[in-house]
């Protein structure tokens, strides 16, 4: 239940429920939030947006009460809170909605709506019937009605997403913290979660919403702050702004690039007959896709469409040869590559961008260590000292501009962009056939995704294949040559040679 | 075709510009906690023993140390690739045990007999190959049956135990002089100081393992096969090859471990190395290596032994301490200095 109100201050209609003035903080020298106001009125929908290492997820965090040390005053309802820990912070009625999901996979949803706090029998013991009903009919309310008592991980992220905000919910929270709630849903989740936060809204619930899909902010939001270096650019009521207008805010300069493209139907060049690298015949993974064929040529970049679960995801890990499949074979340059076998694919030049980036670096070792580490061998030889590898590792973090391109940093420490580009740095050192993308620029800024992009548009132009999976329209139509559309772990549509636009794209999937 | 970037690499060109160098990341002073534990305890034994600084002291504990120092190679090798060995103590003591009974069947009741110098080199070595078998195996299995080594090692340990009981129907065996040399003899630098030969055999595995560490591509695999397994094999590293090889050094510095045990006790009986797994734990995690994986190294763990050694020795020489208590102060001191340098490494 919602802590009752200090009655000494009565709140009026334009009063805001959460204010933070002039809040910083520090990571050992580098600034990353300083002197930001930030004003949440009740039921309201607030996007914060920001290009990577704006100071967004410090900001958040803050609010959330995982930054104790912060600079700065918070007021919630007019009195100051100090918000010295995530459950004090959840005491006062603030709960997070992480974009890495919090719940637990292997209990069933109505625990996870109740975890640390089910309801119990007269004999001490966990009431599950009355847990169960609860849990259903509060899940009705937000109109989803699954089984509660299925395992959480069974079910699809929007599900997953709606469960957490739901458990926010009813542990008394008067201000939810959204994280990229939309980054892995497909378009019709979007709507679904959308229609959700808007029946909250008009519950009186106060929302912040953080999201790079500045279109999904717009949409949704009332209000957007604006981001930049730690600092705060702007506020205004939603209406007021346009993509483009923030983007260039974000950016502080215009974008040239494919963007625009993208609105309006893409020509798909003709296929040429380059010489084909990766072939895939009949490839099979049970429950995630079935009888694949597919082949990809030098200098070509493959798109791999599909929603959320569509299997364009894994079969991008079952090509790079990451995934052991059930049948169907995989021939590089016509002689097979075991699906599976890691390190063979890697020698021969297939590799894979995963979408998970904590399943690529090694966050708690320095860049040089996570560069260096697919080559080791071929790049620094067998005698290893920092020196060296870091002399290998230089050229490449510029040639990635990575930033900081400080080599002993932990690898943990870079924003999401530069990570990625640490990860592609690792595999310029060897050769690169096959480039395999499985959403690369996911959770990144307009800034941070074009540089990547470029660099992959670098290595296709000097003959590598490139295989690009996304569940973003816009990132396949803006990139890829030829586009194939996954639905239900099956090939359902393959455009080359022909326009194409985002709904005929949709359409397919 | 797409050419590595490695061939326009210049092999050891210096490295890019001051603008780089700039962006040195501070040093970070937490991690001297355990140096700090060791200063303090060095301080507080100086001040409530007498004579606490002198060769006597240092030769102590390296005698004492050398054992541990050998033991927690190995298990440094398996903490740091995110994985535990329960079974380094029984294993100490299988070798020890296995070599004893080899060695008193060739050399008659008690050893008089003169044997070939072959054979009593072999007499030490198959033991030392058996615990590395016995260490693969856990690792094969560990990694064939996707449990936790904890349960697979775990079971490991109750087999070495129970072959060791088998074995030597519980009497105890003579060890090769060899042996006995190594643990007691050494050369004698001072006339008061003697280097233990098993300070050395200890400071050689140590850098051997020190080197392997840092300097290889097997030490860097173990680094990020520790740190994030799936980060590793999405980037070639065979993983699970890794986690065997580890098992399997552990076996054998554990072996090596017990036969320098044995030399020192000039005998080998079951009731050896009891202590030795979790004392050897407590060096590797008191010198800072994450019991997580993928953070530490074999510089912490020499510095892990040398404060347990001291604070053991120390202990002892506290001459108004019940005997009967030492075990007990020992533990309290370890658990405190332990929860101190885990609140200071911690990041952030």
């Amino acid at each position: 239940m919602p802590p009752t109100l200090s009655p000494a201050l009565p709140v009026s209609a334009s009063a805001p429920l959460l204010r933070g003035t002039g809040i910083g903080k520090r990571f050992g020298g580098a600034v990353a939030l300083q002197g930001v106001d930030f004003d949440l009125q009740p039921g309201e929908i607030h996007g914060l947006v920001g290009s990577n290492g704006a100071g967004k997820s410090t900001l958040m965090k803050i609010l959330a009460g995982a930054i104790p040390d912060h600079e700065g005053t918070i007021e919630l309802e007019g009195t100051p809170v100090a918000l010295r820990s995530p459950k004090a912070a959840r005491d006062l009625g603030i709960a997070m909605v992480y974009q890495e999901l919090s719940g637990i996979g292997a209990l069933s949803v109505a625990e996870n709506l109740f975890l640390g706090r089910q309801p119990l029998t007269r004999w001490n013991s966990i009431d599950w019937k009355t847990m169960n009903r609860q849990a259903a009919q509060w899940l009705r309310e937000l109109d989803v009605d699954i089984d509660v008592r299925e395992r959480l991980d069974r079910f699809p992220l929007v599900i997953r997403q709606i469960v957490e905000i739901a458990r926010g919910l009813h542990s008394g929270a008067r201000v939810l913290i959204l994280d990229e709630p939309t980054s892995s849903l497909s378009p019709p989740e979007t709507r679904r979660l959308f229609g959700l936060l808007a029946h909250l809204r008009e519950r009186g619930l106060s929302m912040i919403f953080i999201s790079h899909f500045l279109e999904d902010v717009l949409e949704i939001c009332d209000q957007v702050t604006l981001l930049k270096d730690g600092r705060h650019v702007l506020t205004q009521p939603s209406r007021e702004l346009t993509k483009h207008g923030l983007i260039e805010a974000m950016l502080g300069r215009g974008l040239e690039s494919t963007e625009a493209a993208y609105e309006s139907a893409v020509a798909l060049p003709v296929r040429t007959n380059a010489k084909v690298v990766l072939t895939a015949q009949n490839l099979t993974r049970a429950g995630l896709f079935t009888g694949i064929d597919l082949e990809v040529a030098e200098g070509e970049c493959l798109g791999l469409y599909g929603f959320v679960g569509a299997g364009h995801q894994e079969l991008a890990h079952a090509l790079a040869g990451t995934l052991a499949c059930d049948t169907g074979t995989l021939r590089l340059d016509h002689s097979p590559l075991r699906p599976g076998r890691v390190t063979q694919a890697v020698t021969r030049g297939v590799v894979l961008v995963a979408g998970d980036r904590s399943k690529t670096l090694v966050r708690g070792s320095e860049i040089y260590k996570n560069t260096t580490l697919a080559h080791l061998r071929r790049g620094v030889g067998s005698w290893l000292t920092r020196n060296r590898e870091v002399a290998v590792v230089n050229p490449l973090l510029r040639q990635v501009q990575c930033r900081p391109p400080n080599p002993d940093l932990k690898a943990g420490l870079l924003s999401g962009g530069n990570q990625q580009k640490v990860v592609l740095a690792k595999w310029l050192l060897g050769p690169v056939r096959v480039l395999v993308l499985e959403e690369p620029t996911r959770g990144m800024d307009v800034g941070a995704k074009e540089e990547v992009m470029r660099l992959v548009a670098d290595l296709k132009q000097r003959g590598a294949a490139v295989i690009l999976a996304s569940t973003e329209p816009e990132l396949v139509l803006a990139h890829a040559d030829r586009i194939v559309v996954l639905h239900r772990g099956r090939i359902s549509a393959e455009f080359a040679g022909t326009t194409l636009d985002k709904t005929t794209l949709m359409k397919h999937a | 075709m797409t050419q590595p970037q490695s061939d326009t690499v210049p092999a050891g060109a210096p490295s890019a510009g001051g603008a780089v160098e700039s962006f040195r990341t501070p040093f970070d002073w937490r991690s001297l906690a355990p140096l700090a534990t060791l200063a303090v305890l060095l301080v507080f034994f100086g001040l409530v023993t007498r004579n606490f600084f002198s060769l006597t002291t240092v030769e102590q504990v390296l005698r004492q140390g050398a054992v541990l120092g050998i033991v927690s190679v190995g298990l440094t090798f398996v903490l740091l690739c995110g994985e535990i060995d329960l079974s380094v103590g029984t294993l100490a003591l299988w070798t020890a045990c296995s070599c004893g009974v080899l060695f008193e069947r060739f050399a008659g009741r008690g050893g008089k007999e003169a044997i070939s110098p072959l054979l009593l080199l072999l007499i030490v070595l198959l033991p030392l190959l058996s615990s590395l078998l016995l260490g693969l195996l856990s690792g094969t299995l560990t990694v064939a049956s996707r449990l936790p080594s904890f349960i697979i090692t775990l079971a490991m340990m109750n087999i070495a135990q129970g072959l060791s009981r088998y074995l030597t129907k519980s009497e105890k065996f003579a060890v090769p002089p060899m042996l006995a040399a190594i643990g007691n003899d050494g050369p004698l630098l001072t006339p008061a100081f003697k280097l233990p030969y098993s300070a050395l055999l200890a400071g050689l595995v140590m850098l051997v393992g020190h080197v392997i560490l840092q300097h290889t591509r097997f030490g860097r695999f173990v680094y990020m096969t520790g740190g994030n397994r799936e980060a590793a094999r999405l980037a070639g590293v065979h993983t699970p090859s890794i986690v065997v090889i580890c098992l399997g050094i552990c076996g054998l510095t554990a072996g090596i471990g017990g036969l320098v045990n044995a030399g020192r006790m000039n005998s080998v009986s079951l009731d050896q190395n009891a202590d030795l797994l979790l004392n050897a734990v407590a060096c590797v995690v008191l010198g800072g290596t994450s019991l997580f994986g993928g953070e530490g190294g074999m510089l912490r763990t020499l510095l892990g032994v040398i404060t347990f050694s001291v604070l053991n020795y120390g202990l002892n020489r506290i001459t108004w301490v019940d005997d009967l208590m030492r075990p007990f102060l020992l533990g309290v001191v370890l658990m405190v200095a332990l929860v101190i340098n885990g609140w200071l490494g911690r990041r952030r």
